[in-house]
């Protein structure tokens, strides 16, 4: 029997729709056999009855408008699998809840796929889906240059549309770790080398998933757990939590971030039990050596490698209220049991969340599903970390008059 | 998370994060108990939450119509779990006459049931209830929340909810309503089984096969039918809920969908 | 360019409660709008199908959506459409829900329509509008292309059912609702009906039977005067097939 829970890696498609997203997902699903034979005669059948020739794009759309149906909260079902691990599709912008759940991290993608088409080269689409995944702090990326099946797989066309590509993403701060030359339509690259191209000796697109790193094991990360509460059963007060990241054992020093003061471990509680360590995820109480003051939203710290401390919270926020967000309008901050009065100081890079198109380089107000990049100034000191790194201390919601108004994440440069 | 925690301890320290942060912002909180599966799996999740102590009242809604074995497995356990129970019964209907699984069907819920909470939580000035619901109980319930607002008449605006992201959990409580809060939402009905066993939690023996029956849930004896089964362990019956879900999922194949098609023309009267 | 379709949308309803309909008030008063009266017969699927493919009913024999007790398919259809021929030339074109065909044509675009295209529940007639809207919305954002023709049918069900009553207005307000979402979306942008409706007695072909093999009562059926709304369209519609033939004009292609 199985212990442990496959996690699935997470990755996301973009780039211009015409540069052969579907396609490319299409083959991926068949290649790599992720897809029944039932399920593909039964999109093929479809397409006859539309009088239309099967393409691989539509076992993509087919997917997606079958989830749709569902009940299910699930955003991401739609996943292929190597002999090395399973991966999940976020299916690409355009989708209404795509945006909204990469950005409050829902469902945000370990890697991305960007796409080019080699013959047309960078077009707007490219660029806007290129900012929106430097603004999520996305590290792993391999990009395609598709098409080459129409470039008579010329070497000259890669070269010239890589060269432009390298030069943008530079800008923006994307490292591509692979700049792979493919074509969807025809399958050269992806799941297979490709006979058509011996100029190019690198790896195939699913050679390069591969060597991406599943970026969550939390345990080995400094220690972070944000107090939940404080109980006091039979005499002993015991401090309750769920560890966000690392591992604490029994004697260890913690410090209790923002106000400093620190002690160390003297028992690890679960019901009936002491541990003599505990890791990330895991619901504890603890009790320390010192009778020191603490309080629900502090933060429990590795004494030796402790987090920002800030008044300042820069985060890419999802607004998500009718009524608009506006500069010195005073919200309340919540990041992990941290509940912080803030405003908002300024709203830069404003952009529609359906079409990435972007509304604003400086604004005063942010509308319902917008997104932008708000700098928050804070009543008191929030502890906060990047969401790639320890994601519970990397996102926080925006409450205005007790309802939810915001999602947010934070990339710390 | 770490990597070597499996499924259920996933499952386990979310529901745990739900109740602590619940009893956290209400302290005039309950949660209740059906005696079920599901609500003692709730129970012992309660337990783990507060280190062996519950420190809120467990309500039991007594309808009058239960099963004997029902009654003794509850007044056994809140005794060794030390809980601090509250029997809610709608005395006053009972004595008007108003029995389980008479009359419509509708009724009696609604008074034993519904009204029997709505007085208990009355007199006690419940602001927040714990309940063990999971998403894939029914088709509706994939639409709750974690933490989910009722009107004062229990109503329940499902198109409205409040958007509700990773564990932050919030309620938008004022005097006239109160909160509902499922820390079970995410569990399907094999999970709670494989945690039962893990637990090794007590469970009422109609749970499981007797003379080729047993009950799949257990409601008012009036209102709950066995299934046939002869299931008589936690296992077997793990393995039998596998296999029913299996062969349920049915796909929409291209005749079927010519013929729903043929029908609703028909119906409009074009064949 | 942005085609929007509205099956069986009549002046009938929209005029005299044009104070409940406040898209329509406005882009009428700001755009060109006009009476499209019929020469063929007001079948929905064969003008649609005209419309589209610039052939009259005699040349494209495409009558009904059924034929011969068989359910049509678009390889029934022996033509080549509108889209056909753009794509042929290169010009980016979809096509969402043409209902000359049941469920209704997708070209280049993928969509489960509500009751699998014969809505009948309340629910499943109300859930088109928003279906088509969003996903109108949804394409128009990411990958706009050139031609766009989307068709709202749940309209003409309604009409049939409900014509007479109010929840027939109630449906106009939501379609008004919906046109407001899609409007601006084009610089160009048609809005237009394959025909009208009027009393069920009173209508000068009946397409259907007045109570249906399941008991349901018609209260209204198809009048030949359609509906026109042009923003910035360079042709004008007299006859169906102009739409076919203005757009081969205006795209300039054979």
């Amino acid at each position: 029997m199985r212990n442990q829970k496959e996690s699935k890696f997470k990755i996301v498609f973009v780039g211009h729709v015409d540069h052969g997203k579907s396609t490319l997902i299409g083959r991926l699903l068949c290649d790599t056999k992720s897809i029944t034979e039932e399920k593909i005669s039964e999109v093929k059948t479809i397409c006859k009855q539309q009088g239309k020739q099967f393409e691989y794009a539509y076992l993509m759309d087919h997917m997606i408008e079958e989830r749709d149906q569902n009940i299910t909260i699930d955003t991401a079902q739609i996943f292929f699998k190597t002999d090395a691990r399973e991966y999940v599709i976020i299916d690409a912008p355009g989708h209404v809840e795509f945006t909204k759940n990469m950005i409050t991290g829902a469902s945000q993608a370990e890697a991305a796929i960007l796409i080019v088409d080699a013959n047309e080269g960078i077009q707007e689409q490219t660029k806007r889906h290129a900012k929106f995944l430097s603004l999520l702090g996305l590290e792993q990326v391999i990009v395609v240059i598709n098409k080459m099946d129409k470039v008579k797989y010329k070497e000259e066309n890669y070269i010239k549309v890589k060269k432009e590509l390298l030069e943008f993403l530079k800008k923006i701060k994307i490292t591509p770790t692979f700049i792979i030359p493919i074509s969807a339509f025809k399958g050269d690259n992806i799941a297979k080398k490709s006979d058509n191209m011996d100029w190019y000796e690198d790896k195939t697109v699913l050679e390069a998933l591969e060597t991406f790193k599943e970026t969550k094991n939390l345990s080995n990360k400094p220690f972070r757990m944000p107090i939940q509460d404080l109980y006091k059963f039979d005499e002993i007060r015991i401090i309750a939590g769920q560890i966000a990241s690392g591992t604490i054992k029994k004697g260890d020093e913690v410090t209790f971030l923002p106000k400093g003061n620190k002690s160390s471990i003297k028992t690890i509680e679960k019901m009936n039990q002491q541990l003599e360590s505990a890791s990330a995820g895991e619901n504890i109480g603890i009790t320390l050596i010192d009778p020191i003051f603490v309080d629900r939203g502090d933060i429990a710290t590795q004494s030796d490698n402790k987090p920002k401390s800030t008044d300042e919270v820069v985060g890419n926020l999802f607004w998500m209220s009718k009524e608009p967000l506006s500069i010195k309008e005073n919200l309340t901050l919540q990041c992990a049991t941290q509940e912080i009065g803030v405003f908002a100081e300024s709203i830069t890079n404003r952009i529609n969340s359906s079409s990435l198109k972007i509304i604003e380089d400086k604004s005063n107000e942010l509308k319902e599903m917008e997104i932008a990049t708000v700098k928050l100034k804070a009543d008191n000191p929030v502890i906060i970390e990047d969401f790639n790194n320890i994601p519970e201390l990397g996102r926080f919601i925006l409450i205005r008059n007790g309802a939810v108004v915001a999602g947010g994440i934070i990339t710390l440069n | 998370m770490s990597n070597n925690m499996n499924h259920l301890d996933e499952l386990e320290n979310k529901s745990v994060y739900i109740i602590r942060e619940a009893y956290n912002q209400f302290k005039k909180i309950a949660v209740l108990w059906s005696i079920g599966k599901d609500s003692t799996t709730l129970i012992q999740l309660c337990r783990k939450s507060f280190f062996g102590h519950i420190p809120f009242p467990v309500i039991h809604i007594d309808t009058g119509a239960k099963f004997e074995e029902m009654y003794e497995f509850r007044d056994k356990y809140a005794k060794e779990w030390k809980l601090n129970l509250i029997i809610a019964m709608n005395k006053e209907a009972m004595a008007r006459g108003v029995k389980c699984g008479e009359g419509d069907g509708f009724t009696c819920c609604n008074e034993l049931k519904t009204n029997a909470l709505k007085q208990c939580m009355a007199k006690h000035d419940f602001k927040a209830l714990i309940l063990g619901i999971r998403r894939d109980e029914h088709g509706i319930r994939a639409k709750e929340r974690v933490f989910s607002p009722r009107d004062q008449k229990f109503n329940w605006d499902y198109k409205n909810q409040p958007p509700e992201l990773w564990n932050q959990y919030r309620s938008i409580s004022d005097d006239q309503t109160h909160v509902r809060i499922h820390p079970l939402l995410h569990w399907t009905e094999v999970d709670v089984w494989k945690y039962i066993k893990r637990e090794n939690l007590p469970i009422n023996k109609l749970y499981f096969a007797k003379n080729g029956l047993r009950y799949r849930s257990l409601g008012c004896k009036p209102n709950t039918k066995p299934i046939k089964s002869d299931a008589d362990t936690v296992d077997k019956i793990i393995e039998e809920i596998k296999k029913s879900k299996s062969s349920e999922r049915a796909g929409r194949s291209q005749d079927k969908e010519a013929a729903y098609v043929m029908q609703r023309l028909r119906k409009l009267g074009y064949m | 360019m942005f085609i929007i379709g509205l099956d069986g949308a009549t002046w009938d309803i929209i005029k005299p409660n044009i104070d409940k309909l406040p898209t329509f008030k406005k882009i009428l008063s700001q755009h060109d709008n006009y009476t499209i009266s019929l020469q063929q017969k007001p079948w929905s699927a064969s003008v649609w199908c005209s419309m589209f493919s610039g052939k009259l009913p005699e040349e494209h024999n495409h009558l009904d959506f059924v034929k011969d007790g068989e359910v049509q398919t678009r390889n029934d259809v022996k033509v080549d459409f509108i889209w056909d021929i753009l794509s042929r030339n290169n010009i980016s074109v979809k096509a969402l829900n043409i209902p000359f065909i049941v469920p209704p044509y997708n070209y280049n675009i993928y969509f489960n329509p509500p009751g699998y295209g014969v809505p009948l529940t309340q629910e499943e007639l109300n859930t088109e509008i928003t279906e088509i809207t969003n996903k109108i919305v949804s394409v128009t954002g990411d990958s706009k292309p050139e031609l766009f023709i989307a068709v709202y049918t749940a309209l003409d069900k309604m009409s049939h059912l409900h014509w007479g009553g109010e929840s027939l207005i109630d449906y106009y307000i939501k379609i008004d609702k919906a046109v407001n979402k899609i409007f601006e979306l084009d610089e160009k942008v048609l809005i237009l009906s394959d025909h009208g409706f009027t009393d069920y007695d009173k209508a000068p072909v009946q397409t259907l039977p007045k109570i249906t093999s399941t008991g349901n009562e018609l209260k209204g059926d198809h009048h030949p005067d359609a509906i026109a709304i042009a923003k910035n369209i360079p042709f004008k519609v007299n006859q169906p097939i102009d739409v076919f033939n203005g757009l081969i004009s205006y795209f300039n292609v054979k």
